[in-house]
């Protein structure tokens, strides 16, 4: 990986965003899966989460994936309630003040950068690392 | 679909999905572009070394995979045969019609963004240093991933227009 360290990001990568949705819909999280604006040309994986997972307060949840041919990807999660949206986001890309991969956090996805805590770099690690996140999140919830 | 009610005494489940070992060496291979070596396929995929290079040498033979020459040998996917799968499953699930005009449309995009950058492609636009907000920073790297996105998808529905124009013709000769 570190031989492109400096290189820029590549384009979508499709057949990759595919793996990522068909494995993603095998977790009882993850409700159904959408390419946006749509299968011909998409722009983004939209993951849409189980609402029974959710308070009655939040109206809508779901992850935007990204991921680009070499590995770099932006992963965005969403928790839209009718005052607010906790959202916060998984970043791989080319930065000059801060490592390539990092995180911004909860609950605005504030723009300073924190280091990842994604353990993994390859994509199906990334997207089970991210899911995990999403899961202990719900489980503090509702505790 | 499982519709299990999620609580903390859920067990985390697993990362395999109930799929074989070849179809989990499959699905990490479609992902990665940089060669990687049979072990590591296994630490990813969760199987044996052994397993995963049977695998892969199968994926080899299918021409799906490339295998390097170097010892140990190494894996990656064979970026033309996933553009040739694009392309097919762009013509079995859309018109003639549909292709042409969502092509017709990237091409415009692609000309606003040659003007707007004053550059005939991504590659050739010089880095703004002069840029330190993150955010100012990401839109832009969103904006220029997406600039290689349209050009490359520009090759491939080009590709898939002619496909699915001649594939009366390609019936008959076949």
């Amino acid at each position: 990986m570190t031989a492109r360290e400096e290189g820029p990001s590549g384009p979508l990568d499709v057949p990759t965003l595919e793996v990522l949705a068909r494995r993603a819909t095998t977790r009882s999280l993850v409700s159904n899966w959408e390419f946006r604006p749509d299968s011909i040309s998409p722009r983004v994986l939209e993951l849409r989460l189980d609402e029974k997972r959710y308070p009655a307060s939040v109206n809508g949840s779901r992850l935007d994936v990204r991921w680009f041919v070499g590995g770099d990807y932006t992963i965005h999660y969403l928790e839209a309630s009718d005052d607010r949206t906790w959202q916060c986001r998984w970043d791989r890309h080319p930065k000059p003040t801060a490592p390539r991969e990092h995180f911004h956090p909860p609950p605005n996805a504030s723009s300073s950068a924190a280091p990842s805590p994604l353990e993994s770099d390859h994509h199906l690690g990334v997207l089970f690392d991210v899911l995990e996140y999403v899961e202990t999140r719900l489980r503090e919830r509702h505790e | 679909m499982t519709d299990r009610f999620g609580s903390a005494e859920t067990p985390p489940e697993d990362r395999s999905g109930n799929r074989t070992t070849f179809q989990r060496v499959y699905d990490c291979l479609v992902g990665t572009t940089d060669p990687a070596s049979a072990g590591e396929f296994a630490s990813r995929a969760d199987c044996s070394e052994n397993g995963a290079r049977r695998a892969l040498e199968q994926l080899v033979e299918m021409g799906i995979a490339d295998r390097s020459n170097e010892r140990p040998a190494l894996y990656r996917r064979n970026q033309s045969y996933f553009r040739w799968k694009r392309v097919e499953t762009l013509v079995r699930d859309h018109s003639a019609s549909e292709l042409h005009t969502r092509l017709e449309e990237l091409i415009d995009a692609d000309r606003e963004r040659q003007e707007r950058y004053g550059v005939p492609e991504p590659d050739a636009v010089v880095p703004d240093d002069s840029i330190a907000d993150h955010e100012t920073l990401h839109d832009r790297w969103e904006d220029l991933t997406e600039w290689r996105t349209i050009r490359r998808d520009i090759t491939l529905l080009k590709r898939a227009v002619q496909r699915a124009e001649s594939s009366a013709d390609e019936r008959a000769r076949v």
